[in-house]
């Protein structure tokens, strides 16, 4: 009772915090549009390289996105985690940022799924 | 329970109804205080304190009335969020009671919670993924998980750790 961490405590520490890296790993090819989600039902497509500021609606109000200098960010939404606007920029093919409170979800896509898909 | 004198089944009784109230009282100020760096699972500190003075079977109860009466006096029963509640409140309790064996001797109580906080937010992501589908979407959010459990199990740990060492002899040794 008179230590507060013991050494599997330590060890347990020490792989969380390894395991957290792996979120500053960057990946992939640069994505060239963004797709953004509401409710389950697709918003919108936006190009990446233009400057624009959305707003999602959601069952909690309005999740507000912002496009600029080819990347992607929730600057505010009303969830109680704020884990969206924690994801911060994004701008490669196949990244997402999610709200899963207020059910919005952002896609940036590179070039083939383009071709692919059509809102 | 059974072998307990009359005065000492009512006094545990009180006691884990006082927890239950205790994790009310820290859900209801979570859900309103909304802070830029998220939600901890302050309301697990009345689990983890349950646990460890009464035992297992004590601290899934202390959870389940909690989130029972969290759903029906502040959120919506049955929607999205006491779902999500609840999982998250059943997989660390459980998590928490497998890995008591192992306290104090490899884990203290802040490894307790930080496993504790660990299975909580695994499994708000998994009923996250069940009840929305999305499966890419939600699973991006896995290396997040680490960040939040460790802060919110650290900060748990440590109080659940400070109350412990200030509560009189007697009543750390009910059980």
């Amino acid at each position: 009772m008179k230590k507060p961490l013991t050494i599997g405590d330590i060890i347990l520490i020490g792989l969380l915090v390894l395991w957290s890296l792996s979120a500053f790993l960057p990946r992939g090819e640069r994505g060239r549009y963004v797709l953004i989600e509401a409710e389950g039902k697709p918003l919108g497509r936006y190009p990446l390289n233009g400057e624009r500021e959305i707003s999602a609606p959601g069952p909690l109000g309005k999740t507000h996105i912002k496009i600029a200098g080819g990347k992607v960010w929730v600057v505010d939404s009303p969830c109680p985690h704020k884990l969206c606007v924690k994801m911060g920029k994004r701008g490669r093919a196949g990244e997402v940022i999610v709200c899963v409170p207020n059910r919005v979800i952002v896609r940036v896509e590179g070039r083939r799924e383009f071709d692919t898909i059509t809102p | 329970m059974t072998r307990l004198p009359p005065k000492g089944r009512i006094q545990k009784l009180t006691r884990l109804s006082l927890l239950v109230a205790f994790g009310l009282a820290l859900y209801a100020v979570e859900s309103f205080i909304s802070l830029p760096v998220g939600r901890v699972g302050l309301a697990n500190l009345a689990t983890l304190l349950a646990l460890i003075l009464f035992g297992g079977g004590e601290a899934f109860l202390v959870m389940g009335m909690r989130v029972l009466l969290g759903s029906i006096l502040i959120g919506g029963f049955f929607n999205p969020a006491f779902l999500l509640s609840a999982a998250g409140g059943v997989a660390s309790t459980l998590v928490m009671i497998l890995l008591f064996p192992f306290y104090p001797r490899v884990f203290s109580i802040v490894g307790i919670s930080i496993w504790g906080a660990l299975g909580h937010n695994l499994a708000q992501l998994l009923a996250a993924y069940l009840l929305l589908g999305q499966a890419q979407a939600i699973f991006s959010l896995l290396p997040f998980i680490p960040i939040i459990s460790l802060g919110g199990g650290l900060i748990i740990g440590l109080l659940a750790w400070l109350v412990i060492c200030r509560l009189p002899v007697q009543l750390s040794m009910i059980n």
